[in-house]
């Protein structure tokens, strides 16, 4: 450890004064304001504000624990798990799960820090308020406020304001010590710090995105409810589901952090295109659902793969359609690529012939095919339930449901099992997946609605719009499977010839 | 030296069948485009048809189109250890600069003429043929597009401006991929990443209700309303500074290769 880490790690282990004389001074300026903005709504009430009303909209105010607190947390959070990540300590310790515990005392002291802070701050700026020991007259004010303050929220819930304060100081411990603990195990299996800080960074920016443009109907993926009492208790109506749902999240989390020391060490290989295909895939989702105006289950899910239908489809149905299943191609594609040119020679004589081989590169292919539409599946009834309404949309009601499930199973099978045994087929002929892959982007031609007559042309063909124009989907099973049994005679073919006779 | 290889290169470069490609290429989705809507379609402009020829299919392939014009062809050189022959006859850095150069040329020249001979074809010769019949919009909204602005100036220097756009962000998408494959030796990934790059960002901007910097919009611009000229700028710049990344990794790898 150079003199320098050793520095960084000791400023922030004893909290050098400066910077926490930074952060008051921002608190301050914050809370300044907020307090003349008090002052002036209370005048423009009529109604007398206490002592209470501001202390609990500074401390609970969602600007600024989501655009200041929680960036300055997940910050220190981050720097104690690099920082006290070293085999003495661990040795020392004696197992992961003493570790994530010991930084999150660590962390803890931390927040506790700034809780403090912020109580510092509000004692200078309490002066010349009112102190009484109840709500006060303006905080009983609930209907016709421009603004959603937490004490006018609280009153109506809780009968005395140190006990709302309290709460709220409880959650927000609770929050920021759910996202250390995800923050450290996910440190722990990639033993890479390069992925808290895309956890921490996709937390923030999740944080935003929740707070500004989520509808009322997507409340349990709010963060701000979890940070701030008061926004929890008006978006969820009650005073306890967000305690419930922390609290789940941490017990979840700390079970999860003592799997560590099972002597099984697990070892998660997670690659970067993975994770940005599932990231795209679940875009997709969310944005199908927000185009189907949450009609009902049936609804979402033929308006997500509605794909392209023989009369009309939008352009953006159809990059979904390329996101979702080319990207699943696409990542088939890289793995075979990595099977023919760098294993190949070496695995292939590892088997008694070619056709052992490819049986067990393509058992694999297969599974994964399974594990996506299973996947794909869940997921959009999951979605479904938080975003649905369950009201059956009439327009749908002739489409009856096994063969929705049908189409979207057993076509849905064999239509990536084409793609990916076509590229297959050419990588293996020009030796070059690159081959197969411009091939089936070229083939992207037949989803524009009007190029596809009777479709012959298997693309695109488990897309839901067919369903919809009343195309039986037993027919596009038929003909995919006909297309398939041509591939794997082209392919048995081309892996048995003879080179010499 | 450079200007030899250049020259070289260009002989290599050009021969039959490759001109046959390349007129496919600039030629093949423009005929399928116009044969399929010259009966379905009421146009109201001649501009409209124009517009209309450019939808659909050159959008959504035109990185790969580029990529097919020359990038394509280094993958052999790479794969057969060619290049471990060359750099004794030229330093290496020349004979990438060199194929960099010719890359971009081409795949400008084949951009632009996607684009240009659909135009002169529709805006001069058609209406002297009498294919289409344009119609009188009635009160009806004409749809208006981005670069229309243009039109003021002339409809041959709209038609050569819009052209040129399009050539160059042609040539960026071509070097988008050759520099990638010079990096890595690997032709699946390098060569497939700028139409990945592509199709993504059209999807996300698609999705947040941002199309008007949508990759796709921004060079084909018959899918949405007018928009202001500097729109086009966004994604532009991003594939420009992503091309000045590449090049300047590429320029340390091939100077490091030398110690």
């Amino acid at each position: 450890m150079n003199s320098f880490q050793y520095r960084l790690k000791m400023s922030i282990e004893e909290g050098s004064p400066v910077k926490w004389f930074a952060i008051g001074i921002i608190l301050y300026m914050y809370g300044y304001f907020l307090r003349l903005d008090l002052f002036a709504l209370s005048n423009m009430e009529n109604a007398r504000m206490n002592v209470w009303d501001f202390i609990l909209s500074f401390i609970s105010d969602v600007h600024l624990i989501l655009y200041f607190i929680t960036p300055v947390l997940l910050l220190f959070s981050l720097k104690n798990i690099q920082g006290e990540f070293n085999y003495f300590l661990l040795t020392r310790l004696g197992s992961y799960h003493k570790w994530i515990i010991f930084t999150l005392y660590k962390f803890m002291r931390q927040q506790l820090l700034i809780v403090t802070l912020f109580f510092a701050v509000t004692l200078l700026l309490i002066i010349s308020i009112p102190i009484e020991n109840k709500w006060s007259e303006f905080s009983r004010i609930t209907e016709g406020l421009s603004l959603n303050l937490p004490a006018n929220i609280l009153s109506s819930y809780i009968g005395h304001p140190m006990i709302a304060l309290l709460l709220h100081i409880i959650l927000f411990f609770m929050t920021f010590i759910s996202v250390h603990l995800l923050l450290a195990i996910i440190f722990l299996v990639t033993q890479k710090i390069s992925y808290s800080i895309i956890t921490a960074v996709l937390f923030w920016l999740l944080g935003i995105i929740s707070f500004n443009w989520f509808p009322l109907d997507l409340s349990l993926l709010v963060l701000p409810n979890y940070m701030s009492y008061f926004h929890g208790v008006n978006s969820f109506g009650n005073t306890w589901v967000p305690f419930l749902i922390e609290s789940i999240v941490i017990i979840f989390l700390l079970l999860l952090s003592t799997i560590f020391d099972k002597k099984i060490k697990i070892k998660l290989d997670i690659n970067l295109k993975y994770i940005i295909y599932s990231v795209l895939v679940l875009l997709c989702l969310f944005s199908g659902f927000q185009r189907s105006s949450f009609h009902s289950i049936e609804y979402g899910f033929i308006s997500i793969f509605f794909g392209t239908s023989t009369e009309e489809t939008t352009f953006l149905s159809i990059l979904t359609y390329i996101v979702i299943y080319y990207g699943f191609t696409y990542l088939m594609q890289l793995f075979l690529n990595n099977e023919i040119n760098n294993l190949g020679y070496y695995k292939i004589s590892r088997y008694n012939s070619i056709n052992e081989w490819i049986i067990k590169i393509f058992q694999k292919v297969m599974i994964s095919i399974v594990i996506l539409l299973i996947g794909l599946f869940i997921f959009t009834l999951v979605l479904a339930l938080f975003l649905g309404q369950g009201a059956s949309d009439s327009s749908i009601d002739t489409i009856p449901v096994m063969e929705l499930l049908y189409h979207f199973f057993i076509n849905g099978y064999l239509q990536i099992v084409f793609y990916v045994l076509l590229s297959f087929i050419i990588a293996w002929k020009t030796k070059e997946m690159l081959y197969g892959f411009i091939v089936l982007a070229f083939l992207l031609i037949f989803l524009i609605p009007g190029l596809n007559p009777y479709q012959i042309f298997p693309l695109g063909l488990n897309s839901m719009g067919y369903l919809l124009d009343d195309i039986s989907p037993y027919k596009i099973s038929a003909i995919l499977i006909l297309y398939i049994i041509a591939e794997i005679m082209v392919l048995y073919n081309l892996l048995n010839k003879k080179d010499f006779n | 030296m450079i200007i030899q290889q250049v020259k070289n290169e260009f002989k290599k470069t050009i021969t039959l069948p490759q001109i046959i490609l390349w007129s496919i290429l600039i030629l093949l989705f423009p005929i399928i485009k116009y044969i399929q809507i010259i009966d379905d379609y009421v146009f109201y402009r001649q501009l409209d048809v124009f517009l209309r020829v450019n939808s659909d299919f050159v959008p959504l392939l035109f990185p790969l189109l580029m990529i097919l014009v020359y990038a394509i062809n280094f993958i052999g050189e790479q794969k057969n250890n060619y290049l471990t022959y060359v750099s004794p006859r030229i330093p290496l850095d020349k004979y990438f600069y060199s194929k960099l150069i010719v890359n971009g040329c081409l795949s400008f020249t084949v951009a632009f003429l996607m684009v240009f001979i659909p135009f002169i074809f529709i805006m001069y010769i058609e209406p002297l043929l009498n294919i289409t019949q344009l119609e009188n919009p009635n009160g009806n909204p004409v749809p208006v597009t981005t670069f229309e602005q243009l039109l003021v100036a002339g409809t041959l220097t709209y038609g050569v401006s819009y052209s040129l756009w399009v050539g160059l962000n042609g040539m960026f998408y071509a070097s988008f991929g050759l520099i990638l494959l010079m990096l890595s030796n690997k032709p699946l990934m390098s060569l497939s990443f700028p139409f990945i790059y592509y199709l993504v960002l059209d999807f996300i901007t698609q999705m947040f209700g941002a199309d008007r910097f949508s990759p796709s919009a921004t060079l084909f611009p018959f899918t949405i309303s007018q928009q202001p000229l500097w729109t086009v700028l966004i994604p532009f710049s991003l594939l420009l500074t992503i091309n000045l990344v590449l090049f300047i990794l590429v320029r340390k790898k091939v100077n490091d290769s030398y110690e």
